[in-house]
């Protein structure tokens, strides 16, 4: 079942890469809006509208798959340029926080499994708050509190705001997997024979809960890439996220358009990685 | 708190904003930009010298309207889509189906908004659509996974002895048995909703000026983080009663 599902997925990505560009083009034909405007703001091309319309899709798909995303009206930059070095800044966030969230979140997990409040405690809501949220009153009480926000340390709060709701996700998740796991059969036979808690953990757990961990993983990568301009826009990271409202601001579509792109086409990536991941180490799926 | 509580709050701020609105208002001398709270001016002003009071109570129900929209949409194709695929009889189809849904559903479903936005143009309906758009494949998946569980119980094996055809079983067993998960369900998708909304309005790209939305007062707000809290304090205030109000009311 897995292996037929990562073929689809490949198949998938593959056309999102030959989808993407014509809907661009597409629109000029609807009419909603200018041909002039679509061929040089969003497919970036030096053509007029008199150009058919396989000519264009051709030339954009050539473009895109040769990683030629055009110029950054408002830098300068090839947007190549401009995304991998926004990248690289935005990686210095969202891979601690990641991190950051799997390890904290593991911890609450394990000294809340007990509580079974903590299913639906009335504080959860915070969690769910916009991270703009924190990163403004992060911002207002460091200024208060004399820390000066430009240095290394906005990448600490940073981290921190952004790991917040994934923290809480990974909390939910290990303490709803250890409840099920210590109600498992196997695990009270082993206990009977006098094994150890950590050593049962060890031994059948811990292959369990990577693939549970997983099964988020990407879900946790969206949202930390989907929201990241509501931390970098506030702390003045410039990576990925400020780059993109700063692009908005100044109407630089071929820099906006080459991140969705690139988003779109990462996250394909990412999910097709971990799906063959889990297709390794998951018995389940090995079994069948 | 209680669901009752939090109607009279909502009830008692709507009366206020229309006091405020009819008698404090027009007696206002004139409004000064940026001019911070005040007795004629609750909130502040912000720099075009707009009461902020009024324009976080308007953006508070722009969210409203846009989660209602959006969960009204989402719900009902997002439960014609699951009903269409798990009925659908050709094995090669239905995997294929499912499998494109799979990956809609693990796209980063702002990203693609984003996209369909910069090409379509901004604006609130754009957004509402291409938001309603974006969610429908995880809640076709959510009715699909339901219904394939469903089916495999014993109540439907019965049915099925008698003879019932699969039309009936769907109307009369199968959709009542889903409901209220699915209900659930999709009133669960309210803070995801309102934090896309949030977030397309603080690109710009949701509701336009001179309609206020809490995404753009907390964006604008962000160049007067120091010299003029009042205008992110109060929306940022809004913002975490949305939320508090949306825990209330999930089932």
């Amino acid at each position: 079942m897995q292996k037929p599902k990562l073929i689809y997925r490949l198949v998938f990505l593959v056309l999102t890469i030959f989808i993407i560009p014509a809907l661009p083009i597409l629109i000029i034909f609807i009419g909603t809006s200018s041909p002039e405007y679509v061929i040089r703001g969003t497919l970036n091309m030096s053509l007029t509208h008199d150009v058919s319309a396989w000519d264009l899709y051709r030339q954009a798909v050539i473009n895109l798959l040769s990683f030629n995303l055009g110029v950054s009206t408002s830098s300068g930059m090839p947007v190549s340029a401009e995304i991998c070095s926004g990248l690289y800044e935005s990686f210095k966030t969202i891979i601690p926080a990641i991190i950051v969230s799997y390890i904290a979140g593991t911890i609450i997990g394990f000294y809340t499994k007990e509580k079974q409040s903590a299913k639906n405690s009335k504080y959860d809501f915070i969690f769910y708050i916009p991270i703009i949220v924190f990163s403004y009153l992060f911002l207002f009480l460091a200024a208060k509190a004399g820390i000066d926000f430009t240095s290394g340390i906005r990448y600490v709060f940073a981290i921190i705001i952004l790991s917040v709701f994934p923290t809480f996700v990974v909390a939910k998740a290990f303490t709803s997997n250890y409840n099920n796991l210590i109600k498992n059969n196997y695990y009270n036979f082993h206990k009977s024979l006098g094994f150890a808690n950590w050593y049962i953990f060890k031994k059948f757990m811990i292959r369990k809960f990577t693939i549970e961990y997983l099964s988020f993983f990407e879900n946790l990568v969206i949202y930390m890439f989907g929201f990241i301009y509501f931390v970098e826009a506030p702390f003045a990271i410039n990576g990925l996220g400020s780059k993109f409202v700063l692009g908005i601001q100044r109407f630089d579509y071929p820099l906006i358009i080459g991140f969705c792109i690139v988003g779109i086409i990462i996250f394909s990536i990412i999910n097709i990685f971990v799906d063959f991941i889990k297709l390794r180490i998951d018995p389940r799926i090995i079994n069948k | 708190m209680n669901k009752k509580y939090i109607a009279l709050i909502l009830g008692l701020i709507a009366i206020n904003a229309v006091i405020y609105r009819l008698f404090v208002l027009p007696n206002v001398p004139s409004a000064t930009p940026l001019s911070p709270p005040s007795m004629y001016h609750w909130f502040g002003t912000d720099i075009n010298a707009n009461d902020i009071f009024i324009k976080t109570m308007v953006a508070f129900v722009y969210e409203l309207v846009t989660l209602l929209i959006v969960l009204s949409v989402i719900g009902f194709l997002g439960l014609i889509s699951g009903l269409l695929t798990s009925a659908l009889h050709i094995r090669v189809l239905k995997d294929l189906f499912m499998n494109f849904i799979h990956y809609i559903a693990t796209l980063p479903i702002l990203l693609i908004a984003l996209f369909l936005l910069i090409i379509f143009g901004s604006g609130f309906f754009n957004a509402v659509i291409i938001l309603s758009l974006s969610l429908i494949p995880t809640q076709a998946l959510f009715v699909y996974n339901q219904l394939e569980s469903a089916r495999n119980e014993e109540f439907v094996l019965a049915k099925q002895s008698y003879g019932m055809t699969n039309t009936a079983i769907y109307k009369s067993h199968l959709l009542p048995f889903i409901t209220k998960p699915y209900i659930s369900y999709t009133l669960s998708r309210m803070p995801e909703i309102i934090m896309m909304s949030l977030a397309l309005n603080f690109l710009g790209l949701g509701l336009q000026e001179p309609h206020p939305s809490l995404g753009r007062m907390l964006f604008d707000g962000l160049a007067f983080m120091f010299s003029a809290w009042w205008l992110w304090v109060f929306s940022t205030i809004a913002t975490i009663f949305l939320f508090y109000l949306l825990r209330a009311f999930k089932i």
